[in-house]
Protein backbone atom coordinates (compact mmCIF):
# COMPACT_ATOMS: atom_id res chain seq x y z
CA UNK A 1 0.00 0.00 0.00
CA UNK A 2 2.74 2.42 0.90
CA UNK A 3 3.67 2.87 -2.74
CA UNK A 4 0.23 3.90 -3.97
CA UNK A 5 -0.34 7.55 -4.86
CA UNK A 6 -1.97 9.85 -2.32
CA UNK A 7 -5.31 10.95 -3.78
CA UNK A 8 -5.95 14.70 -3.67
CA UNK A 9 -9.53 15.85 -4.39
CA UNK A 10 -10.43 19.51 -4.82
CA UNK A 11 -12.85 21.96 -6.39
CA UNK A 12 -11.41 24.95 -8.25
CA UNK A 13 -13.77 27.19 -6.25
CA UNK A 14 -12.25 26.12 -2.96
CA UNK A 15 -9.64 28.40 -1.40
CA UNK A 16 -8.76 25.67 1.09
CA UNK A 17 -8.26 23.37 -1.89
CA UNK A 18 -5.95 26.00 -3.36
CA UNK A 19 -3.85 26.01 -0.19
CA UNK A 20 -3.90 22.20 -0.23
CA UNK A 21 -2.65 22.20 -3.81
CA UNK A 22 0.38 24.22 -2.67
CA UNK A 23 1.17 21.78 0.13
CA UNK A 24 0.24 18.25 -0.82
CA UNK A 25 3.12 17.37 -3.13
CA UNK A 26 5.70 18.61 -0.62
CA UNK A 27 4.19 16.44 2.09
CA UNK A 28 4.09 13.42 -0.23
CA UNK A 29 7.70 13.90 -1.31
CA UNK A 30 8.92 13.80 2.27
CA UNK A 31 7.70 10.20 2.43
CA UNK A 32 8.73 9.26 -1.10
CA UNK A 33 5.11 9.23 -2.14
CA UNK A 34 3.43 10.47 -5.29
CA UNK A 35 0.09 12.23 -5.57
CA UNK A 36 -2.82 11.86 -7.93
CA UNK A 37 -4.97 15.00 -8.35
CA UNK A 38 -8.74 14.83 -8.88
CA UNK A 39 -10.78 17.98 -9.47
CA UNK A 40 -14.41 17.35 -8.59
CA UNK A 41 -17.65 19.32 -8.57
CA UNK A 42 -18.51 19.96 -4.93
CA UNK A 43 -22.10 20.73 -5.88
CA UNK A 44 -22.58 17.07 -6.78
CA UNK A 45 -21.19 15.93 -3.42
CA UNK A 46 -23.39 18.45 -1.61
CA UNK A 47 -26.47 16.96 -3.28
CA UNK A 48 -25.54 13.69 -1.64
CA UNK A 49 -24.79 15.08 1.82
CA UNK A 50 -27.49 17.75 1.90
CA UNK A 51 -24.80 20.31 2.74
CA UNK A 52 -24.89 23.88 1.52
CA UNK A 53 -21.87 25.85 0.41
CA UNK A 54 -20.49 27.34 3.62
CA UNK A 55 -20.62 30.79 2.08
CA UNK A 56 -24.43 30.58 1.87
CA UNK A 57 -24.95 29.83 5.57
CA UNK A 58 -25.76 32.79 7.88
CA UNK A 59 -22.92 33.81 10.21
CA UNK A 60 -20.84 30.83 9.10
CA UNK A 61 -20.52 32.34 5.62
CA UNK A 62 -18.98 35.55 6.94
CA UNK A 63 -16.57 33.50 9.06
CA UNK A 64 -15.56 31.37 6.11
CA UNK A 65 -14.63 34.39 3.99
CA UNK A 66 -12.46 35.71 6.81
CA UNK A 67 -10.96 32.32 7.59
CA UNK A 68 -10.11 31.45 3.99
CA UNK A 69 -8.16 34.67 3.55
CA UNK A 70 -6.45 34.16 6.93
CA UNK A 71 -5.48 30.56 6.14
CA UNK A 72 -4.03 31.65 2.79
CA UNK A 73 -1.96 34.34 4.49
CA UNK A 74 -0.84 31.82 7.13
CA UNK A 75 0.57 29.56 4.42
CA UNK A 76 1.86 32.46 2.30
CA UNK A 77 -0.53 31.75 -0.55
CA UNK A 78 -1.61 34.83 -2.51
CA UNK A 79 -5.38 34.90 -2.60
CA UNK A 80 -8.04 37.28 -3.83
CA UNK A 81 -11.65 36.31 -3.48
CA UNK A 82 -12.95 36.45 -7.07
CA UNK A 83 -15.70 38.92 -7.92
CA UNK A 84 -17.79 36.06 -9.19
CA UNK A 85 -17.89 33.22 -6.65
CA UNK A 86 -18.83 30.47 -6.74
CA UNK A 87 -18.21 30.08 -10.45
CA UNK A 88 -18.69 27.06 -12.67
CA UNK A 89 -15.60 24.90 -12.36
CA UNK A 90 -16.87 22.37 -14.89
CA UNK A 91 -14.78 23.43 -17.90
CA UNK A 92 -11.62 23.72 -15.82
CA UNK A 93 -12.15 20.28 -14.29
CA UNK A 94 -12.91 18.63 -17.62
CA UNK A 95 -9.84 20.17 -19.21
CA UNK A 96 -7.69 18.95 -16.32
CA UNK A 97 -8.59 15.27 -16.88
CA UNK A 98 -8.03 15.66 -20.62
CA UNK A 99 -4.54 17.04 -20.00
CA UNK A 100 -3.83 14.42 -17.36
CA UNK A 101 -4.55 11.62 -19.85
CA UNK A 102 -2.51 13.24 -22.57
CA UNK A 103 0.48 14.39 -20.56
CA UNK A 104 0.34 13.67 -16.81
CA UNK A 105 3.48 15.77 -16.23
CA UNK A 106 1.66 18.92 -17.28
CA UNK A 107 -1.60 18.38 -15.44
CA UNK A 108 -0.60 19.74 -12.03
CA UNK A 109 1.04 22.83 -13.49
CA UNK A 110 -2.13 23.43 -15.46
CA UNK A 111 -4.27 23.02 -12.34
CA UNK A 112 -2.11 25.48 -10.42
CA UNK A 113 -2.36 27.99 -13.28
CA UNK A 114 -6.15 27.62 -13.29
CA UNK A 115 -6.30 27.99 -9.53
CA UNK A 116 -4.06 31.06 -9.60
CA UNK A 117 -6.12 32.66 -12.37
CA UNK A 118 -9.34 32.12 -10.43
CA UNK A 119 -8.28 32.72 -6.84
CA UNK A 120 -5.32 35.09 -7.09
CA UNK A 121 -5.81 37.04 -10.33
CA UNK A 122 -9.61 37.46 -10.28
CA UNK A 123 -9.98 35.89 -13.73
CA UNK A 124 -13.23 34.25 -14.65
CA UNK A 125 -12.31 30.68 -15.61
CA UNK A 126 -15.87 29.43 -16.02
CA UNK A 127 -15.83 29.66 -19.84
CA UNK A 128 -14.02 27.11 -22.05
CA UNK A 129 -12.19 29.95 -23.83
CA UNK A 130 -10.76 31.19 -20.53
CA UNK A 131 -9.67 27.71 -19.55
CA UNK A 132 -8.00 27.27 -22.95
CA UNK A 133 -6.21 30.60 -22.56
CA UNK A 134 -4.83 29.55 -19.17
CA UNK A 135 -3.77 26.30 -20.87
CA UNK A 136 -1.88 28.27 -23.52
CA UNK A 137 -0.05 30.17 -20.77
CA UNK A 138 1.50 26.91 -19.57
CA UNK A 139 2.35 25.65 -23.05
CA UNK A 140 -0.76 23.68 -23.91
CA UNK A 141 -2.51 23.97 -27.25
CA UNK A 142 -5.42 26.38 -26.91
CA UNK A 143 -7.38 25.01 -29.84
CA UNK A 144 -6.93 21.41 -28.76
CA UNK A 145 -8.38 22.26 -25.35
CA UNK A 146 -11.34 24.02 -26.98
CA UNK A 147 -11.98 20.96 -29.13
CA UNK A 148 -11.58 18.55 -26.22
CA UNK A 149 -14.11 20.47 -24.15
CA UNK A 150 -16.73 19.69 -26.80
CA UNK A 151 -15.99 15.97 -26.66
CA UNK A 152 -18.75 13.91 -24.95
CA UNK A 153 -16.12 11.51 -23.61
CA UNK A 154 -14.33 14.39 -21.87
CA UNK A 155 -17.61 15.57 -20.36
CA UNK A 156 -18.48 12.08 -19.18
CA UNK A 157 -15.06 11.64 -17.62
CA UNK A 158 -15.70 14.38 -15.07
CA UNK A 159 -19.11 12.93 -14.21
CA UNK A 160 -17.50 9.54 -13.64
CA UNK A 161 -14.62 10.92 -11.57
CA UNK A 162 -16.97 12.94 -9.38
CA UNK A 163 -19.29 9.98 -8.84
CA UNK A 164 -16.37 7.72 -8.00
CA UNK A 165 -15.09 10.28 -5.52
CA UNK A 166 -18.46 10.57 -3.79
CA UNK A 167 -18.66 6.77 -3.63
CA UNK A 168 -15.31 6.81 -1.86
CA UNK A 169 -16.77 9.19 0.73
CA UNK A 170 -15.40 12.48 -0.62
CA UNK A 171 -17.71 15.34 0.41
CA UNK A 172 -15.51 18.43 0.66
CA UNK A 173 -12.45 20.21 -0.67
CA UNK A 174 -9.65 19.53 -0.18
CA UNK A 175 -10.10 15.87 0.58
CA UNK A 176 -7.16 13.50 0.73
CA UNK A 177 -7.17 9.72 0.76
CA UNK A 178 -3.90 8.08 1.75
CA UNK A 179 -3.80 4.30 1.93
CA UNK A 180 -7.57 4.27 2.27
CA UNK A 181 -7.54 6.79 5.13
CA UNK A 182 -9.66 9.92 4.49
CA UNK A 183 -8.67 13.46 5.51
CA UNK A 184 -11.01 16.40 5.01
CA UNK A 185 -9.65 19.92 5.02
CA UNK A 186 -6.27 21.53 4.79
CA UNK A 187 -6.32 21.69 8.58
CA UNK A 188 -5.97 17.89 8.63
CA UNK A 189 -2.67 17.96 6.74
CA UNK A 190 -0.80 18.01 10.05
CA UNK A 191 -2.49 14.75 11.05
CA UNK A 192 -2.00 13.39 7.52
CA UNK A 193 1.70 14.10 7.88
CA UNK A 194 1.85 12.23 11.19
CA UNK A 195 -0.17 9.40 9.64
CA UNK A 196 2.40 9.02 6.86
CA UNK A 197 5.24 8.93 9.40
CA UNK A 198 3.68 6.30 11.60
CA UNK A 199 1.50 4.57 8.98
CA UNK A 200 -1.49 5.01 11.23
CA UNK A 201 -2.03 5.50 14.91
CA UNK B 1 -0.36 41.80 23.40
CA UNK B 2 -3.44 42.78 25.27
CA UNK B 3 -3.45 39.78 27.57
CA UNK B 4 -7.25 39.70 27.51
CA UNK B 5 -8.88 36.39 28.36
CA UNK B 6 -9.41 33.86 25.58
CA UNK B 7 -13.14 33.43 25.01
CA UNK B 8 -13.92 29.73 24.78
CA UNK B 9 -17.38 28.88 23.41
CA UNK B 10 -18.39 25.23 23.47
CA UNK B 11 -21.17 22.77 24.00
CA UNK B 12 -20.74 19.87 26.43
CA UNK B 13 -21.93 17.40 23.76
CA UNK B 14 -19.24 18.49 21.34
CA UNK B 15 -16.31 16.06 21.27
CA UNK B 16 -14.10 18.52 19.38
CA UNK B 17 -14.97 21.00 22.11
CA UNK B 18 -13.55 18.50 24.59
CA UNK B 19 -10.23 18.44 22.74
CA UNK B 20 -10.08 22.22 22.95
CA UNK B 21 -11.09 22.16 26.62
CA UNK B 22 -8.22 19.79 27.41
CA UNK B 23 -5.64 21.85 25.51
CA UNK B 24 -6.68 25.46 25.95
CA UNK B 25 -5.58 25.91 29.57
CA UNK B 26 -1.93 25.20 28.78
CA UNK B 27 -2.07 27.26 25.60
CA UNK B 28 -3.48 30.25 27.47
CA UNK B 29 -0.95 29.92 30.29
CA UNK B 30 1.88 29.87 27.74
CA UNK B 31 0.81 33.36 26.69
CA UNK B 32 -0.02 34.57 30.18
CA UNK B 33 -3.75 34.56 29.54
CA UNK B 34 -6.87 33.29 31.22
CA UNK B 35 -9.61 31.23 29.58
CA UNK B 36 -13.16 32.54 29.80
CA UNK B 37 -15.41 29.46 29.68
CA UNK B 38 -18.63 30.14 27.77
CA UNK B 39 -20.84 27.10 27.30
CA UNK B 40 -23.54 27.51 24.65
CA UNK B 41 -26.31 25.34 23.20
CA UNK B 42 -25.63 24.39 19.60
CA UNK B 43 -29.32 23.81 18.99
CA UNK B 44 -29.96 27.51 19.62
CA UNK B 45 -27.18 28.53 17.21
CA UNK B 46 -28.37 26.11 14.54
CA UNK B 47 -31.84 27.66 14.68
CA UNK B 48 -30.28 30.84 13.35
CA UNK B 49 -27.74 29.40 10.92
CA UNK B 50 -29.82 26.49 9.68
CA UNK B 51 -26.88 24.26 10.61
CA UNK B 52 -27.27 20.61 11.49
CA UNK B 53 -25.20 18.34 13.67
CA UNK B 54 -22.38 17.04 11.45
CA UNK B 55 -22.96 13.55 12.76
CA UNK B 56 -26.40 13.49 11.15
CA UNK B 57 -25.28 14.31 7.60
CA UNK B 58 -24.77 11.49 5.07
CA UNK B 59 -21.07 10.76 4.38
CA UNK B 60 -19.98 13.54 6.75
CA UNK B 61 -21.42 11.78 9.79
CA UNK B 62 -19.37 8.64 9.24
CA UNK B 63 -16.29 10.68 8.51
CA UNK B 64 -16.78 12.74 11.64
CA UNK B 65 -16.93 9.72 13.94
CA UNK B 66 -13.75 8.38 12.38
CA UNK B 67 -12.01 11.74 12.34
CA UNK B 68 -12.90 12.49 15.91
CA UNK B 69 -11.40 9.24 17.22
CA UNK B 70 -8.28 9.90 15.18
CA UNK B 71 -8.02 13.53 16.35
CA UNK B 72 -8.39 12.51 19.98
CA UNK B 73 -5.68 9.87 19.56
CA UNK B 74 -3.45 12.41 17.83
CA UNK B 75 -3.81 14.79 20.78
CA UNK B 76 -3.42 11.98 23.33
CA UNK B 77 -6.90 12.50 24.73
CA UNK B 78 -8.87 9.58 26.12
CA UNK B 79 -12.44 10.15 24.96
CA UNK B 80 -15.35 7.90 25.75
CA UNK B 81 -18.76 8.73 24.35
CA UNK B 82 -21.25 8.60 27.22
CA UNK B 83 -23.95 5.91 27.16
CA UNK B 84 -26.59 8.62 26.81
CA UNK B 85 -25.58 10.77 23.86
CA UNK B 86 -26.37 13.42 22.93
CA UNK B 87 -27.60 14.49 26.36
CA UNK B 88 -29.30 17.74 27.42
CA UNK B 89 -26.39 20.09 28.22
CA UNK B 90 -28.58 22.85 29.66
CA UNK B 91 -28.03 22.29 33.38
CA UNK B 92 -24.27 21.95 32.94
CA UNK B 93 -24.11 25.13 30.86
CA UNK B 94 -26.16 27.12 33.36
CA UNK B 95 -24.00 25.87 36.22
CA UNK B 96 -20.81 27.18 34.63
CA UNK B 97 -22.19 30.74 34.47
CA UNK B 98 -23.44 30.44 38.03
CA UNK B 99 -19.99 29.32 39.17
CA UNK B 100 -18.42 32.21 37.24
CA UNK B 101 -20.44 34.69 39.27
CA UNK B 102 -19.33 33.04 42.53
CA UNK B 103 -15.67 32.89 41.55
CA UNK B 104 -14.39 33.31 37.98
CA UNK B 105 -11.55 30.83 38.56
CA UNK B 106 -14.05 28.17 39.58
CA UNK B 107 -15.91 28.39 36.27
CA UNK B 108 -13.00 26.91 34.37
CA UNK B 109 -12.40 24.26 36.98
CA UNK B 110 -16.07 23.26 36.90
CA UNK B 111 -16.23 23.41 33.10
CA UNK B 112 -13.28 21.06 32.72
CA UNK B 113 -14.54 18.72 35.45
CA UNK B 114 -17.97 18.52 33.78
CA UNK B 115 -16.34 17.88 30.41
CA UNK B 116 -14.17 15.09 31.84
CA UNK B 117 -17.26 13.61 33.46
CA UNK B 118 -19.30 13.42 30.25
CA UNK B 119 -16.52 12.86 27.71
CA UNK B 120 -14.18 10.55 29.54
CA UNK B 121 -15.77 9.11 32.66
CA UNK B 122 -19.27 8.24 31.38
CA UNK B 123 -20.88 10.25 34.16
CA UNK B 124 -24.35 11.56 33.41
CA UNK B 125 -24.40 15.35 33.67
CA UNK B 126 -27.81 15.78 32.03
CA UNK B 127 -29.61 16.36 35.35
CA UNK B 128 -29.12 19.13 37.93
CA UNK B 129 -28.16 16.42 40.46
CA UNK B 130 -25.48 15.05 38.15
CA UNK B 131 -24.07 18.53 37.62
CA UNK B 132 -24.21 19.38 41.31
CA UNK B 133 -22.29 16.22 42.18
CA UNK B 134 -19.43 17.34 39.94
CA UNK B 135 -19.61 20.87 41.35
CA UNK B 136 -19.21 19.49 44.86
CA UNK B 137 -16.07 17.65 43.70
CA UNK B 138 -14.44 20.96 42.82
CA UNK B 139 -15.44 22.59 46.10
CA UNK B 140 -18.64 24.37 45.08
CA UNK B 141 -21.77 24.35 47.22
CA UNK B 142 -23.98 21.60 45.90
CA UNK B 143 -27.20 22.79 47.52
CA UNK B 144 -26.65 26.38 46.51
CA UNK B 145 -26.17 25.27 42.92
CA UNK B 146 -29.27 23.07 42.94
CA UNK B 147 -31.30 26.00 44.24
CA UNK B 148 -29.76 28.37 41.70
CA UNK B 149 -30.59 26.09 38.77
CA UNK B 150 -34.27 26.60 39.60
CA UNK B 151 -34.11 30.38 39.35
CA UNK B 152 -35.09 32.50 36.37
CA UNK B 153 -31.97 34.59 36.77
CA UNK B 154 -29.74 31.59 36.12
CA UNK B 155 -31.92 30.35 33.26
CA UNK B 156 -32.02 33.76 31.61
CA UNK B 157 -28.30 34.17 31.98
CA UNK B 158 -27.61 31.27 29.62
CA UNK B 159 -30.12 32.58 27.08
CA UNK B 160 -28.46 36.02 27.15
CA UNK B 161 -24.99 34.51 26.78
CA UNK B 162 -26.12 32.56 23.72
CA UNK B 163 -27.62 35.68 22.15
CA UNK B 164 -24.41 37.57 22.78
CA UNK B 165 -22.38 34.70 21.31
CA UNK B 166 -24.45 34.78 18.12
CA UNK B 167 -23.87 38.52 17.83
CA UNK B 168 -20.14 37.85 18.04
CA UNK B 169 -20.39 35.37 15.16
CA UNK B 170 -20.24 32.11 17.12
CA UNK B 171 -21.90 29.28 15.15
CA UNK B 172 -20.19 26.06 16.22
CA UNK B 173 -18.19 24.28 18.92
CA UNK B 174 -15.47 24.88 19.81
CA UNK B 175 -15.34 28.53 18.81
CA UNK B 176 -12.53 30.56 20.26
CA UNK B 177 -12.11 34.34 20.16
CA UNK B 178 -8.71 35.89 20.80
CA UNK B 179 -8.45 39.69 20.77
CA UNK B 180 -11.58 39.88 18.63
CA UNK B 181 -10.37 37.24 16.14
CA UNK B 182 -12.64 34.20 15.88
CA UNK B 183 -11.45 30.64 15.26
CA UNK B 184 -13.76 27.69 14.69
CA UNK B 185 -12.63 24.18 15.47
CA UNK B 186 -10.14 22.35 17.65
CA UNK B 187 -7.92 22.16 14.56
CA UNK B 188 -7.30 25.91 14.84
CA UNK B 189 -5.36 25.65 18.13
CA UNK B 190 -2.02 25.87 16.31
CA UNK B 191 -3.11 29.04 14.55
CA UNK B 192 -4.45 30.50 17.80
CA UNK B 193 -1.03 29.89 19.33
CA UNK B 194 0.63 31.72 16.44
CA UNK B 195 -1.94 34.50 16.54
CA UNK B 196 -1.16 35.23 20.20
CA UNK B 197 2.56 34.97 19.56
CA UNK B 198 2.61 37.33 16.58
CA UNK B 199 -0.42 39.52 17.17
CA UNK B 200 -1.97 38.27 13.95
CA UNK B 201 -1.10 38.16 10.27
Amino acid sequence: MAGTPIEFYFDFNSPYGYVGAHLIDNIAERYDRTTDWYPILLGVAFEKTGAKPMGDVPIKGAYQALDAARVCRYYGVTYKHPDKHPFSSTAASRAFYWVKDKDPGQAKGFAMALYKAALADNEDISAPASVARVGASVGLDQKEIMDALQDPAVKQRLVDETNTAVEKGVFGSPFVIADGEPFWGVDRFEILDEWLVTEGF
Amino acid sequence: MSGAPIEFYFEFNSPYGYIAACKLGDLAAKHGREVDWKPILLRALFEVTGGRPLAQLPLRGDYMMHDFARSAAYHGIAYRQPDVYPFPPVAAARAVYWAKDQDPAKAGELGLALYHACSRDNVDIATPEGVAGIAANVGLDKDALLAALETDAVKNRLAREIEAALKKGVFGSPFIIVDGEGFWGADRLGMIDKWMQTGGW
